[in-house]
């Protein structure tokens, strides 16, 4: 049973079924990585928003990391630029995040 | 042998959780570029600290999390909170730390995903005031509805922790400005 058990979770790690999140550089192990999303021609921001979601052994995945969610959550009304962090720890536990900027 | 391959095997698991801890959790190396993001704007640079883990009122099943936004040219930082509650709440101000002053909160959006209501709220607080708020003991948030007020707070060992870096992150900004 305890093998069958470790084979599973190592199947799950090593296959398309562990947490992936979109990313322009994956670490096998860990990744933490920032990048550029969208640029407007808006200029200046002074407000930020941000907005996730998860995804738990590519099993379960909830959130929501839409623009518009950030946008809501930092009350921007005129995106200047959306920038976006990925985390994936090990395949089992991975994070999407957006950062919107505006006014 | 084979039971030796499979006690290691059972291993995997809780040595995977352990390094899934360190890694996932920058409040155990202090490393305070996990807590913040900057943009150099036009005449200033705009600070974002990312919003804080869940602090909880013992007076009802109430959650609250905040983040705030400085921008370097200005005295006061723009402090926006959320409250997850089993009921619809109408804040009107908010309070930090042991300060005495009120600040008035204003009202973003009210949403209601499955049983919980989400309320989010825009305070703005004098930079000098939230410094004072991570320097000192209590993390303690209290919030005015129409009927009473409503204290959150952290446990003493998150705070101490979570308090540090904002300090730490307030003081780059302190430095970036001069």
């Amino acid at each position: 049973m305890r093998k069958i058990l470790a084979i599973g979770i190592v199947a799950i790690l090593l296959s398309s079924c562990a947490a992936q999140v979109a990313t322009p550089a994956l670490g096998l192990l860990y990744t933490d990585v920032k990048a550029p999303l969208i640029a407007t021609s808006n200029s200046g921001s002074t407000k930020v928003g941000s907005a996730e979601c998860i995804s738990v052994l590519g099993i379960v995945a909830t959130g929501d990391a839409s623009i518009e969610a950030a946008s809501k959550d930092g009350n921007i009304k005129r995106i200047h630029h959306v920038d976006y962090q990925s985390t994936n720890v090990l395949g089992i536990f991975a994070k999407y995040k957006v950062y919107v900027y505006g006014e | 042998m084979a039971n030796n391959s499979l006690r290691g095997g059972s291993k995997i698991l809780p040595l995977s959780f352990l390094l899934f801890f360190f890694l996932s959790n920058p409040l155990f190396s202090q490393k305070i570029d996990k807590y913040y993001t900057s943009s150099l704007q036009d005449g200033y640079s705009l600070y974002y600290f990312l919003p804080s883990k869940s602090m909880k009122a013992q007076s009802c099943d109430c959650e609250l999390q905040y983040d705030i936004t400085v921008i370097s040219s200005k005295d006061s930082a723009t402090f926006n909170f959320s409250i997850s509650s089993p009921t619809v709440l109408a804040i009107s101000a908010i309070k930090i730390g042991d300060s005495n002053d009120f600040f008035e909160a204003k009202k973003l959006y009210i949403d209601k995903k499955s049983k919980t209501w989400k309320m989010r709220y825009s305070a703005m607080f004098p930079i000098k005031e939230l410094e004072r708020y991570f320097s000192s003991d209590s993390s303690t948030l209290r919030v005015r509805t129409e009927n009473s007020n409503l204290d959150f707070s952290q446990k003493a060992g998150k705070w101490k922790k979570y308090s540090e870096i904002n300090a730490q992150i307030f003081q780059l900004i302190r430095l970036n400005m001069d």
